[in-house]
């Protein structure tokens, strides 16, 4: 009797070991990312909506364009077709590679956020908070993803961010919050539609998409 | 004169025919009112027409690409109806902006609506879900209704490229409230607990990633019937309320009439009996009688205070030269249960060699303390004189102590019972470590010990008194030893 209970715990611990060492299934990684990177994406909305509440009209017409985000040069697929076939490797570095061009950036607007001239500033502060924990958080997530699907790490594309500050006036401190904030928005959209692909494509489950 | 009304009928005829030709207007601006994309993959754009300047007005959209200055013609006009752009797969691009220009036209002119920047990601609202149905599930105890759909057709779940979130809401008929559900990925949701004879009004809608919510489906209908087993149920409930109203009432009446049925249902509490107690006697009231009965056998004696008690001190001892590991008992005995004679009183001081035994330093200051305090009284007790000579006035000591100078003390170490009694003011302090119980082997009353030692016997040594004193003595072979330990009281409370 002794001897069949100490063989089960035996047993028990070395699955443990093994799920330990092993870690999260491929599924569940991915699983969590995605919801990880939706979190992303509805707080970037949240938080331009927070800013659009009482945005001086003025800012609206002089908003820079898209395309002069740091990330536009970084290649990416337009629509579904494309991003299909794009194989799975390639799809995880593309969102690495976004998610880490925002890692300064978003220092710059969180320690912004507290000074910003705007009466929702306080809520605006906290969300910016999270944002940076959240990529800190699925940055480090995708990390594992990579080690799981046995892809190089190496293909990250450089995005380097030469801002350092973001204006001297409030105006211009302003509109470029809301500038960088929407460059984020979209690129958030990015990283969490290719991770809900990824999910679908590598985990093989059908029943989960 | 006439010319001039002529003139002037004519100029009014003329002004007749102004209005008709000065309605005609270049085209007022046309509206773009909203873009919508149901499945990210396509996106249409609907206008709003200004006035038309009563000429026939074309209206043409045309857009461009962010990066880019090429302008493009919208691809479809038709597809998604009257005033209306399709975009197709072909020429839908997600995260880029498109400028979008609605410009009507006529023979007049043309206007140009207002630019709209328009990204696919922001636009995605997908059609609402598909085939709605709601059916109604009897199960033995919780009857619920099954809201079941179909995702819209269009939405790509299975690549991933969407993901898709329903919610479901209903409402009774005539109340004006709806409950809303979050449903999650699942095409089914169960609702419990109907109100029975209730008609439900059920709606599904979806939603995409972080998108807009699709308007709400068609509306389903259920009809909860009223079901028989709930009469059944309250009919039921009435029945054995009733029974059990009657049931009480019978037996209220009973109790209240029939002595028997009283004692059955309501048995008479047993009154206390105290044995060699009469309660009759106690309620005749005689004081005599009760008192002699009160006092009667079985009572409990109280225990009489042994004044003749052995008080026994025994202090382990023994000569520096002798390599005993056994105790020398130095035994006082004042009362009769002395070991062999009565009236004897031979001290005997055990001492034990420090081997083996851990005392604590204040243990054994205590311990010499209390030692001393009783061989000092043991002292006082023998009337010895300084040199520890007995005086002769004692009769009982007398004759142990005229053997001898000094008061007898024998030393005789290990291998012989010794007796183990201290006062019960003196058995503050715990046996020591060494100390076993084994070695008890009788006992005499509540508080003697008879210990048995194991150690070897090494035979029975008289000591002679070379010191002074018998406290003094004991002092001086108390302190090269060291050591000293009080086998003391084993009684039975400790």
């Amino acid at each position: 009797m002794a001897e069949g209970s100490r063989l089960y715990f035996a047993v028990t611990v070395l699955m443990c070991a093994f799920v330990s060492i092993n870690g999260v299934g491929l599924n569940d990684l991915l699983e969590r990312a995605s919801q990880l990177s939706d979190k992303l994406h509805s707080l970037s909305t949240s938080l331009t909506n927070d800013l659009d509440s009482h945005f001086p009209p003025l800012g609206r017409v002089m908003m820079p364009r898209p395309s002069m985000c740091h990330t536009s040069s970084l290649q990416i697929p337009n629509d579904k077709d494309q991003a299909l076939k794009v194989p799975e490797d390639e799809l995880l570095s593309l969102a690495r590679s976004l998610l880490l061009a925002w890692s300064d950036p978003l220092t710059l607007l969180s320690s912004e956020a507290s000074s910003l001239a705007h009466p929702e500033r306080n809520s605006i502060n906290s969300k910016t908070k999270e944002l940076q924990d959240n990529i800190n958080s699925l940055g480090a997530g995708l990390e594992h993803v990579v080690h799981k699907m046995g892809s190089s790490s190496d293909n990250l594309s450089s995005l380097p961010f030469p801002i350092s500050t973001l204006g001297q006036d409030k105006t211009s401190r302003l509109v470029n919050f809301h500038f960088l904030l929407s460059c984020f928005r979209r690129d958030s959209h990015k990283i969490d539609s290719f991770l809900k692909v990824l999910r679908c494509r590598a985990a093989k489950r059908p029943e989960m998409c | 004169m006439r010319r001039d009304a002529e003139q002037a009928l004519t100029l009014m005829w003329l002004l007749s025919w102004i209005p008709h030709t000065m309605c005609h207007s270049p085209p007022g601006r046309p509206r773009l009112t909203k873009c919508r994309s149901p499945e990210k993959e396509t996106f249409t754009c609907w206008w709003e027409p200004g006035s038309t300047g009563g000429l026939p007005t074309s209206y043409h959209l045309y857009y461009r690409k962010e990066s880019s200055v090429e302008v493009f013609e919208c691809p479809d006009y038709h597809k998604a109806g009257d005033n209306s752009c399709y975009f197709d797969k072909r020429h839908t691009s997600i995260w880029i902006i498109y400028n979008i220009t609605v410009v009507a036209s006529n023979t007049l002119g043309k206007a140009y609506s207002e630019s709209v920047e328009v990204d696919v990601m922001d636009i995605v609202q997908p059609h609402p879900p598909e085939n709605v149905n709601v059916t109604l599930m009897q199960t033995k105890n919780t009857p619920y209704f099954l809201v079941q759909w179909q995702a819209p057709h269009d939405a790509d779940t299975r690549s991933g490229w969407v993901t898709i979130k329903y919610e479901v809401r209903l409402k009774t008929e005539n109340s004006g409230d709806w409950e809303s559900y979050g449903a999650g990925k699942q095409l089914e949701f169960s609702i419990y607990s109907p109100q029975p004879g209730a008609k439900y009004v059920v709606q599904v809608r979806c939603k995409l990633d972080q998108g807009l919510w699709s308007e709400w489906s068609p509306s389903a209908f259920i009809q909860i019937p009223d079901t028989m087993s709930d009469t059944q149920n309250a009919v039921m409930i009435l029945a054995v309320t009733l029974t059990v109203i009657i049931f009480l009432l019978t037996a209220g009446v009973l109790t209240v009439k029939m002595k028997p049925v009283k004692d059955f249902l309501l048995p008479p509490v047993p009154e206390p009996k105290i044995r060699g107690i009469d309660t009759q006697l106690l309620k005749s009231g005689k004081s005599e009688d009760i008192f002699s009965a009160l006092v009667t056998l079985g009572y409990p004696q109280i225990a009489q205070s042994p004044d003749r008690q052995v008080e026994y001190l025994v202090v382990s001892d023994y000569d520096e030269e002798t390599e005993f590991d056994s105790k020398a008992l130095l035994e006082y005995q004042k009362g009769k249960n002395g070991p062999a004679e009565t009236a004897q009183n031979s001290i005997q001081i055990t001492w034990n060699s420090g081997q083996g035994l851990k005392t604590h330093p204040g243990t054994v200051s205590k311990q010499l303390s209390s030692t001393i305090s009783v061989l000092e009284d043991l002292q006082q007790r023998l009337h010895l004189d300084a040199n520890g000579s007995p005086l002769k006035a004692q009769d009982q000591n007398n004759q142990m102590i005229s053997e001898s100078k000094c008061e007898h003390v024998s030393i005789t170490p290990g291998g012989f019972t010794g007796y183990v009694e201290v006062d019960e003011k003196k058995r503050d302090q715990k046996p020591q470590v060494g100390e076993d119980y084994s070695m008890v082997s009788d006992i005499n009353s509540d508080n003697i010990l008879v210990l048995q030692e194991s150690i070897p016997v090494q035979g029975h040594k008289e000591v002679k008194c070379d010191k002074t004193s018998g406290a003094e003595e004991t002092g001086d072979v108390i302190e090269p030893l060291g050591y000293m330990e009080t086998v003391t009281t084993f009684s039975s409370g400790s």
